[in-house]
């Protein structure tokens, strides 16, 4: 019998071994890339600026 | 305040919960931490006005002048003796330029971006032949897998944290950092450091904040492109593509020309770096009268009040011994 569709098996695959640093760095970069999402990628981080605050570059009492 | 101001600064606080993950994930490093006050322990947030300055530092920002003005050849074979403090992505290149701890004593490198990127700015080979020698300036937000490579690396570490909201209040996201990094070694905590939004613009903090310098020069901090860069290939484009759904001629209304008068120069800004700006002009009218900030990048759009523009190599003669 010729090889069709409903017969054709395809080949077994074993699944690709990701270690467990890599799988640890994918989970960060979804999580980063969920979270760029979520901020729209504006900017990377923000000015300080409050009210009262305008001249503070530096606080040892926080 | 202009509208990109705005725009950006209510866009970027919604990144709270990707420095809050960086922060948990580095308690255990902080709380045994040195502080970047170590550097410098005469010097605090009360007595800053006052100071009696002395020493230079140079920041060095990845802009393309550092490249097209020959700034590192220039530093490399001048006889600065003040502090070098590199933005991260440089770092390795300034080491393999010969800008390193052994040919300037005080030597740092800073961070504050909180993405697992970051890390990779400190995985060349080369930072491990200086163990102990680079000065590592970390934010208590940055990812944890760049203090791993610091680990490895032996690169020293000294933590801030990020200014992020009005640390008064008792209920402050800054304020309650801060409890959770009070410990033996540091039982105030540690300071909190007005970053302006980008890793330069903390070095220039740094410089004068932390270490007291009595004038900062800063070099590759365009903060801008030159004028006929084409606007599809700037470094933000993509992102501001996300924002108008892909939309070119609308994410290209975002970018303005300025002209620098001072330096007869027209530059291409976006958002991002127009808000950067923004925030850099707007701080440096507000520092105290010792602190003198010298824009040597020779281009860009850093050009205002209290900002004196000097050529790097004048610069490099009137301050080396």
């Amino acid at each position: 019998m010729g090889i069709i569709k409903s017969n054709y098996k395809l080949p077994e695959r074993k699944e690709s071994e990701v270690s467990e640093k890599r799988k640890k760095e994918l989970e960060r970069l979804a999580y980063e890339e969920k979270n760029i999402q979520t901020r729209g990628a504006k900017g990377s981080f923000v000015v300080f600026r409050q009210k009262g605050l305008e001249d503070v570059f530096v606080s040892d009492d926080l | 305040m202009s509208s990109n101001f705005k725009f950006l600064q209510e866009g970027t606080f919604a990144m709270l919960d990707l420095w809050m993950y960086n922060f948990s994930r580095n308690m255990q490093d902080i709380i045994k931490a040195d502080s970047v006050r170590m550097l410098n322990p005469l010097l605090n947030s009360s007595n800053i006005t006052n100071h009696n300055p002395k020493g230079t530092a140079i920041v060095i920002g990845a802009g393309p002048s550092v490249t097209e003005k020959n700034h590192l050849e220039m530093l490399i074979d001048s006889k600065y003796q003040g502090a070098i403090i590199c933005t991260d992505k440089m770092l390795v290149k300034c080491l393999k330029n010969g800008i390193t701890p052994d040919r300037f004593k005080e030597f740092f490198v800073i961070s504050i971006d909180p993405y697992l990127d970051t890390e990779l700015f400190y995985k060349d080979p080369i930072i491990k032949e200086f163990n102990g020698k680079i000065n590592a300036i970390m934010s208590t937000c940055v990812s944890p897998s760049v203090i791993e490579n610091c680990k490895y690396n032996e690169t020293p570490v000294y933590w801030f944290h990020p200014l992020i909201d009005d640390f008064r209040k008792p209920n402050s996201i800054n304020k309650i950092m801060n409890i959770m990094a009070k410990g033996d070694k540091n039982p105030k905590g540690l300071p909190g450091l007005q970053t302006g939004g980008n890793v330069g613009t903390t070095g220039w903090v740094f410089s004068w904040t932390i270490l007291g310098k009595a004038a900062t020069s800063l070099i590759g901090m365009n903060l801008g492109y030159n004028e006929n860069d084409k606007i599809e290939e700037t470094q933000h484009f993509k992102e501001l593509l996300k924002i108008t759904d892909n939309d070119v001629e609308a994410s290209k209304k975002h970018y303005r020309i300025i002209e620098n008068k001072e330096l007869n120069c027209k530059v291409l800004i976006d958002p991002v770096f127009d808000f950067y700006r923004e925030a850099f002009c707007d701080l440096v009218t507000r520092t105290p009268k010792w602190v003198k900030t010298i824009n040597s990048t020779e281009g860009g759009s850093i050009f205002g009040e209290n900002i004196e523009l000097m050529k790097f190599k004048q610069f490099l003669n009137r301050f080396s011994k």
